[in-house]
């Protein structure tokens, strides 16, 4: 049994930054958006967004976050609203919204960053 | 703001400092207080804009406030840090009395502006999530662009 393309929500897709001076984990970034959204949308609203970090690279600090059409904005303002990762001051910088990921990748983040995924891909 | 044909420079003052607020060339912007009163009186004066306007607990507002704003051409700039430097009850108070603003500044005709009031460069953000903090705060994202783009350069026009 499929899922009918009808029902499928559309999803945006979200690339943004973390501006730190000092170095997180994937882990502990993923973390923080995740609890970030879910203080300022709540249960209900972080199930309707349908949030989920698609990728995030530690070493350029950028990455691809997943929500649905309707609750883009939410999210967007939710991810803002970071004020610091585990007591250190930081601030997300969202560069842009797409509908795929591979749009998003190729026209927000790093061109350095997607060598890199080419390489791991090659290799 | 940032507008290079519109050499304008930008004074902010607290509530507390007023007297120093005169000033023919620059665009000035009061801090609002907490009491409606004091900010009734920071409308009165020739300022252009009142920053933040609205506190979790206090009721720093109200219809009257903002018809005189309307007949000053005062704006209401709402910043982003407010809301970054809350945490819990104390934010959702801030988005509710934010709406509140918004609803009633769309009803009275007053212009709004959005910005990040960024003391560091931590708290920069891009056009984009302030958009999101305008349709948060209950505003349409045409109308939040607006309040990005059009309302800052009307105001550079007035001086500049």
């Amino acid at each position: 049994m499929g899922y009918p393309p009808v029902l499928r929500e559309r999803r945006r897709y979200i690339a943004f930054e973390v501006m730190a001076n000092s170095d997180f984990t994937e882990n502990q970034v993923i973390q923080a958006l995740k609890q970030s959204v879910l203080t300022f949308l709540g249960e209900l609203g972080y199930a309707d967004s349908d949030f989920d970090v698609v990728f995030y690279d530690h070493s350029s600090k950028q990455g691809i976050a997943r929500s649905t059409d309707k609750n883009e904005y939410n999210v967007i303002a939710a991810i803002s609203l970071i004020p610091s990762i585990l007591g250190k001051t930081v601030g997300v910088k969202v560069f842009g919204v797409s509908g795929t990921v591979n749009k998003a990748k190729s026209k927000f983040l790093n061109k350095n960053l997607l060598n890199r995924e080419k390489q791991i891909i090659e290799r | 703001m940032g507008f290079s044909e519109f050499p304008v420079g930008i004074k902010v003052v607290e509530h507390t400092d007023i007297d120093k607020a005169y000033s023919k060339e620059d665009l000035v912007f009061v801090r609002a207080s907490n009491s409606l009163d004091k900010n009734k009186k920071i409308i009165r004066l020739p300022v252009d804009g009142i920053i933040d306007p609205f506190f979790p607990k206090a009721k720093s507002f109200d219809t009257g406030m903002l018809n005189i704003a309307r007949d000053n051409n005062i704006v209401i700039v709402i910043t982003l840090t407010k809301f970054l430097e809350a945490r819990g009850v104390g934010r959702a108070r801030l988005v509710v009395n934010g709406r509140r603003l918004v609803n009633l500044a769309n009803k009275s005709g007053v212009s709004v502006l959005l910005t990040t009031g960024a003391m560091n460069r931590f708290q920069l953000r891009v056009p984009l999530q302030l958009i999101s903090l305008g349709v948060i705060l209950g505003m349409t994202p045409n109308r939040a662009k607006w309040s990005l783009s059009k309302i800052p350069e009307s105001l550079a026009r007035r001086k500049g």
